[in-house]
């Protein structure tokens, strides 16, 4: 819980939380395992106030106690979802697997939701584990990431076949949450890897049983990701990797959030910090402390009220999740409705 | 006498953009050229993060040594990726002349890279359109006016028109003088009724154009701290 210092609080839900080893002990892949790892670095330092700036090999391993202390002590965070990134084929034991993340949840089991992650080319073996995940930690969401490699695969895509057998399992199973990334390298290597064109198709598919979570909200294709949530109300935009540009480059932060606000609209989009690229104490608080520019509000219309930041910061996540908010950070009852 | 030809070189080299960004990528800091004496040009390619697109980087490294080649003076072009998760595959099929497709062999459809570009293209359009559209509405001119304009009555003055005139030529839009300003991507004008709506979604390409080149250039900023201060490749 949030409490800004015009006294108003905000129930907090961190949608993207990761808990990583990219340790060079853990590199299997030398090269890109390193070259992931750098590449997040950089948005790390690139978007962070100066005095958040984490040594780099404190970036690559980090202890429990680091993570816990900066979600939930200092960090305003009442529930984190943890969004596994396998990558077993860079790194040992994996990136940041649903298994290593499963054991901080049995540890702060009401801190965490722990989302898992499944893989088409795994074929049935991976049905059958999505099942006993489901049965030992009753998911309710899963992180896709369509980009990552397999050997010679470089990517898959929603709509194949094998990909629509698993929809359908999490629809049966309850897996109601499904969060996409798209980045590069997915294949055909000569299409746009961040292509979202089958998150369309699936959303319409699976209007009345699944929601898709579009982690980034497509970044770096929002335009695209815009004109597909605007049509289908089962497409929910994902904040991570946008919110820090609230510090770093506030005019723009105004100006795609005011595109957001248009298109998908303040019931759909959620806060995250994409921990540990980003420590969620100083994007909460800037983010509270955010005011839409009078320029924009007057030629867009578009303007970003506390109810708004309410629900972008907690409220939609845990609809999602069937979160408890304790009454008191609900939004104040509807008044009458007038004429 | 290299110094002037290296001016021309990157000049050239300045022409190339960086196709989601619309940008140049000497401007970006994604390239610069060295060349010598004997007229032999270096071209360096460093891109915002090891994992930019490959078929980007490619683009990229093509319309480099085809921009620099066509320089007078300019004997031989030798184009290098660094840093970068495919930068062997692609330094290596741009300099010995390679399609993207046999640069990487069973990884793409076959069908080349030229679908991709054009629908960047067609972004590139819609952002500068709605630059150029926006600015004639804010000086006065209603929408019917504004559908109504032909190509040969907008302002040459205005730095707008040049870069909006070449993005609808790449995609053969006519530009004659009686050619409409506000049209489709395939030509066809824009009703007056339907240009608010176009705009709308116009602006919301430029907007996330215009951001995403904040963040590559911050992260390339950020990966090559001591670019500013490096004299030579």
């Amino acid at each position: 819980m949030y409490r800004a210092p015009d006294g108003t609080t905000y129930y907090v839900v961190d949608g993207h939380v990761h808990w990583w080893d990219a340790s060079n002990e853990n590199y299997r892949d030398p090269r890109n395992a390193d070259g992931w790892i750098r590449c997040f670095y950089d948005y790390h330092k690139n978007l962070s106030p100066a005095d958040y700036v984490w040594p780099f090999e404190l970036y690559q391993k980090y202890p429990e106690e680091r993570m816990i202390q900066d979600l939930f002590t200092d960090g305003y965070v009442d529930k984190a979802i943890f969004q596994p990134t396998a990558l077993t084929d860079f790194y040992r034991t994996g990136f940041n697997t649903t298994e290593r993340d499963a054991v901080m949840k049995e540890r702060h089991p009401d801190r965490f939701i722990l989302n898992s992650c499944w893989d088409p080319r795994d074929g049935e073996a991976g049905l059958r584990k999505l099942e006993e995940e489901v049965a030992r930690w009753g998911i309710r969401g899963v992180k896709l990431y369509t980009a990552e490699w397999r050997g010679s695969s470089k990517g898959w895509k929603l709509t194949d076949p094998e990909a629509r057998r698993y929809l359908d399992k999490c629809a049966e199973l309850g897996v109601v949450n499904i969060h996409v990334h798209k980045g590069p390298t997915i294949w055909p290597l000569n299409k746009d890897a961040f292509d979202a064109s089958d998150v369309d198709d699936v959303a319409t598919e699976y209007r009345d049983s699944l929601r898709f979570i579009v982690e980034h909200c497509g970044m770096p294709r929002i335009d695209d990701f815009c004109w597909i949530a605007v049509q289908e109300p089962n497409v929910y935009g994902g904040l991570a990797v946008l919110m820090p540009f609230v510090h770093a480059r506030p005019r723009y932060f105004a100006e795609v959030l005011s595109e957001l606000l248009w298109w998908v609209g303040e019931d759909r989009l959620t806060f995250a910090s994409d921990y540990a690229l980003w420590s969620p104490r100083w994007l909460i608080e800037k983010f509270v402390d955010f005011q839409m520019p009078e320029d924009i509000k007057e030629q867009k219309g578009i303007d970003l009220t506390t109810e708004g930041k309410r629900k972008i910061l907690g409220l939609n996540a845990a609809k999602l999740y069937d979160l408890e908010v304790p009454a008191e950070l609900q939004l104040a009852p509807a008044a009458p409705a007038a004429v | 006498m290299a110094s002037d030809l290296t001016a021309r070189v990157t000049g050239a080299l300045d022409t190339v953009t960086d196709p989601e960004l619309d940008r140049s990528v000497v401007e970006l800091g994604f390239a610069r050229a060295a060349v010598d004496d004997a007229g032999r040009a270096l071209v360096e390619l460093r891109l915002p993060t090891f994992w930019c697109a490959a078929n980007f980087a490619y683009l990229m490294a093509a319309d480099a040594r085809d921009a620099v080649a066509a320089v007078p003076g300019i004997r031989s072009v030798t184009v290098r990726l660094v840093d970068h998760f495919v930068a062997d595959e692609v330094t290596a099929s741009v300099n010995g002349g390679r399609s993207f497709d046999e640069a990487f062999p069973d990884q793409t459809d076959g069908r080349g890279l030229e679908e991709l570009r054009r629908f960047f293209w067609v972004k590139a359009f819609h952002a500068r359109q709605e630059v150029l559209l926006q600015g004639l509405l804010s000086r006065g001119r209603s929408d019917v006016e504004v559908c109504a304009l032909r190509v040969g009555s907008l302002d040459a003055g205005d730095p707008e028109t040049r870069p909006y005139l070449e993005r609808r030529e790449r995609l053969g839009i006519s530009n004659a003088a009686e050619a409409p300003v506000a049209v489709h991507p395939n030509g066809q004008p824009i009703a007056a009724e339907r240009l608010d709506a176009y705009l709308t979604r116009a602006r919301m390409t430029r907007v996330c154009m215009e951001a995403n080149g904040s963040l590559c250039g911050g992260l390339h900023a950020t990966r090559y701290p001591t670019q500013e201060e490096e004299t030579t490749v």
